[in-house]
């Protein structure tokens, strides 16, 4: 198996081809892209962000739509914000992986947000003149939009992108991103957290060995991340948040406070009226950065009214918001096993971070003034891009390794509504758990498994990620089935579960989606739907890439032969190769679905071999110690 | 799909109780650095799942050796003595009269919001924590020890380590 193919330090397999691979740092209020360019030198290389034709980075996360659909986005949606504000939208990275009864106050997105019919899945929609739109699909235009700018900067189309996602989002945020991405036309090589790309923009050429603290307050989410820093490698150690509370939770107290002086019920001002002071407040909250005064008015059909914010009063009105990102920092510290003053450098990320009384309050948390010396809009994007080249393989001397953690717990439903965690917050991903399970009543040959993430113990207070059933369990007395229900969280931080009966090994696959994800099918139709890929180019796209990576197992397999065929029996030996026969013969073939099913079969069958390769190289890396060291003694 | 199960074996340690962790941790990053997904972002779809899985399990491995209970019940494990720890009672009744003290003083403590007593508290809960670790480290290492004698250790341990956390808990909530 390739897997263990690595080339030894000095000899790469192919020869050095440059790809084109950028980090997307996909944000609440404005979004950006980032790459390391191809300067002929490729050690070393820095990343920059890429701008628009008008030399603008930021690309405002703001789509507009009209009847026919999407019709601009970033800036020039922006300009149409107030005056056509239900087809404008905005901050919808907020509504990600929602579902309808999720959102409370749903002035503040000032959307015409609607329920799911019975056939659709549980995911927010918003009616805009080109009909229901999710929160999906307008990050896919956002998306689109980036690559398409990286394609012209870069000169080329991108071959792989990094996805920057808040560290505290959910396992169905995650997955909407994903599908964002899918849609979009992108080739995901990773999602990764965003306090950990703006680690790694930061701590490259620092000194080693040392724990910091990402801070990143956004406009609609706060992350704290404790790292730890040793030779290239960024460990994320305990991170903690709040994926609904950001820099528009401080706008909308303006508003409030704006609307409460000026004695106006906010069900007076009409959708453009509220969008324009929405507006008013963020300018006003920006201003107060530098001043210490801002006057606010109001300008409707009936009234108007004007007033003046003073920065006391502001800091006032966001006091509250504020003391809850450090008692999360409080917490993360305990979960690191830290206090604020082993914590070398704090990092402030996320355009918030520039409102003074935030800047006051973690400073005097971690007794020492955090670092800026980065854009704190641009930091995340650019550890994107460096992550991305890395692992698009531009560099392979890279040291570079980004080992993080699981946000929240995840877990099941058991009897009395209450949550068994399966895998706890905080731990290291990849990470794979089993629980066992078993039956609670006689001759019972189904059970209902509910899949849960949050800290709490009640099922009422946790997050509903997916609904499924094992089913044709043989009917037994109860509790002697023994139902092994397995968690396994990738590197993306993306869930999937299967639960098998040990003793029958009756089995059942749920890639975690549903409660508040669109369903596969969704995605399809509305991949289907985008003018961009007509299906006969898709199917032929999927048919050539089945090929090529049935090739490349083939390849790989038949070079682990070369190299180890000594780890393996004479029958073992023999099934390998047929699989690899039966294999090639498909691929000639116009079946995607059958070499897909062949490509699965070879991976299954070496799947041992892979094994014994991985323990020959640990037991060859043992071999400079002494026998003492290794042997049981 | 078979790994290796011995975690000691796996991060490169001698079969001991007590475990160099720098060294741990360094062997830790050099099989990630080797086997992580990220090393296989531009390969086949199989060779990522592969490297999930191996990835995960040195992530057990080391979660599993970092931590003092966990570490003792694999030593239990790889000698084949199963624990049923819904079943498994200590049978030192010193011990559990030494900790019904114990949990009235935390709780007056904690009533009472006295920080200092809550600090020595942890202090003591943490050298009794060390002592039990130590007496562990004798007995997995002694020949013809009972199977209930070592059970009864972990379990020591494993009351020490969640005081340990249940005070550090309280106190830094005090902050």
């Amino acid at each position: 198996m390739a897997l263990l193919q690595i080339s030894e330090p000095g000899q790469s397999p192919t020869p050095h081809q440059f790809k084109r691979a950028v980090g997307i740092d996909l944000g609440t209020t404005n979004s950006l892209v980032a790459a390391i360019r191809n300067d002929g030198t490729s050690r070393g290389s820095k990343p920059e962000v890429l701008a628009d034709a008008q030399q603008r980075v930021i690309l405002p996360s703001v789509v507009h739509y009209v009847a026919s659909g999407a019709d601009s986005v970033g800036h020039d949606a922006l300009a149409l914000a107030a005056q056509d504000p239900h087809n404008t939208l905005a901050s919808f990275k907020r509504l990600m992986g929602r579902g309808s009864d999720d959102i409370g106050d749903t002035r503040q997105f000032n959307l015409a947000l609607t329920k799911a019919d019975a056939k659709q899945s549980d995911v927010l929609r918003i009616q805009t003149a080109a009909g229901e739109v999710t929160p999906v699909q307008a990050s896919a235009e956002i998306l689109k939009a980036l690559a398409q700018r990286a394609q012209s900067r870069l000169g080329g189309e991108v071959e792989g992108a990094v996805i920057t996602v808040p560290a505290y989002f959910d396992d169905a945020q995650r997955q909407a991103t994903k599908d964002a991405a899918t849609l979009a036309g992108l080739n995901v090589l990773r999602l990764i957290n965003e306090p950990t790309a703006a680690a790694v923009a930061y701590g490259l050429d620092k000194a080693d060995d040392r724990y910091i603290a990402v801070y990143d307050l956004g406009g609609g989410t706060f992350d704290i991340s404790i790292l730890q820093l040793s030779e290239g490698v960024f460990e994320v150690l305990a991170t903690g948040g709040d994926a609904a509370l950001g820099g528009d939770d401080f706008d909308n107290a303006i508003v409030n406070w704006a609307l409460a002086q000026a004695q106006i019920d906010a069900g007076a001002l009409s959708a453009s009226e509220y969008r324009q002071l929405q507006l008013d407040a963020r300018a006003a909250k920006e201003t107060l950065t530098a001043a210490d005064s801002v006057v606010i008015e109001i300008n409707t059909s009936s009234t108007t009214w004007s007033g003046a914010l003073g920065r006391a009063d502001f800091d006032q009105l966001i006091e509250p918001l504020v003391a809850n990102t450090l008692a999360a920092c409080r917490v993360s510290l305990d979960d690191a096993g830290l206090t604020a003053r082993e914590i070398a450098d704090v990092v402030l990320v996320g355009g918030s971070t520039r409102v003074p009384l935030v800047r006051e309050q973690v400073t005097q948390l971690f007794e020492q003034a955090p670092k800026t010396d980065v854009d704190p809009d641009q930091v995340v994007a650019l550890g994107a891009a460096i992550q991305a080249d890395s692992l698009i393989g531009n560099n392979r001397d890279s040291d570079l390794l980004l080992l993080d953690v699981i946000p929240l717990s995840l877990g099941i439903e058991t009897m009395g509504g209450l949550v068994e965690k399966i895998i706890h917050r905080n731990t290291p991903i990849p990470s794979t758990r089993a629980q066992e399970f078993t039956t609670y009543k006689d001759g019972q040959t189904a059970l209902a498994l509910h899949v849960l993430q949050g800290e709490r113990d009640l099922v009422s207070d946790c997050r509903s990620l997916a609904r499924f059933e094992l089913r044709g369990i043989p009917p037994m007395v109860a509790g002697a089935a023994r139902i092994q229900v397995t968690f396994n969280v990738d590197a993306d931080g993306l869930l999937d579960v299967t639960a098998e009966e040990t003793t029958t090994g009756v089995t059942a696959t749920i890639q975690v989606k549903p409660s508040y994800g669109l369903e596969e099918h969704e995605i399809a139709q509305m991949l289907a739907s985008s003018y961009s890929h007509a299906a006969e180019d898709r199917d032929s796209r999927m048919l050539v890439e089945q090929r090529v990576e049935a090739q490349g197992l083939v390849d790989a397999v038949t070079a682990a032969l070369a190299q180890d065929s000594g780890l393996l029996n004479e029958a073992e030996a023999a099934q390998i190769n047929q699989a690899i026969e039966t294999l090639v013969t498909i691929a000639r073939s116009d079946d995607t679905h059958a070499i897909s099913d062949a490509v699965a079969a070879l991976g299954r069958q070496t799947e041992v071999f892979a094994a014994r390769r991985m323990d020959k190289s640990i037991r060859k890396a043992l071999q400079g110690k002494s026998i003492d060291d290794v042997v049981d003694s | 799909m078979k790994l290796e199960q011995n975690y000691f074996t796996l991060l490169g340690q001698s079969q001991h109780f007590f475990i160099d962790a720098a060294a741990i941790k360094q062997r830790f990053r050099q099989l990630q650095r080797q086997y992580h997904p990220d090393r296989y972002a531009g390969k086949s779809p199989q060779e990522q799942r592969l490297a999930v899985q191996f990835s995960a399990h040195i992530n057990t491995a080391y979660a599993v050796l970092d931590n003092p209970v966990r570490r003792a019940q694999h030593m239990l494990a790889l000698k084949g003595i199963e624990v049923d720890h819904q079943n498994s009672t200590i049978s030192d009744t010193g011990f559990l009269m030494a900790q019904m003290e114990t949990r009235e003083a935390l709780d007056e403590a904690r009533a009472t919001n006295d920080r200092q007593a809550l600090e020595q508290l942890l202090v003591q809960t943490q050298a009794q924590y060390q002592v039990s670790q130590k007496n562990f480290a004798r007995l997995i290492d002694a020949d013809a020890i009972e199977n209930s004698a070592l059970i009864d250790c972990v379990g020591k341990m494993q009351f020490y380590e969640k005081l340990t956390q249940e005070i550090t808990t309280i106190v830094s909530g005090m902050a």
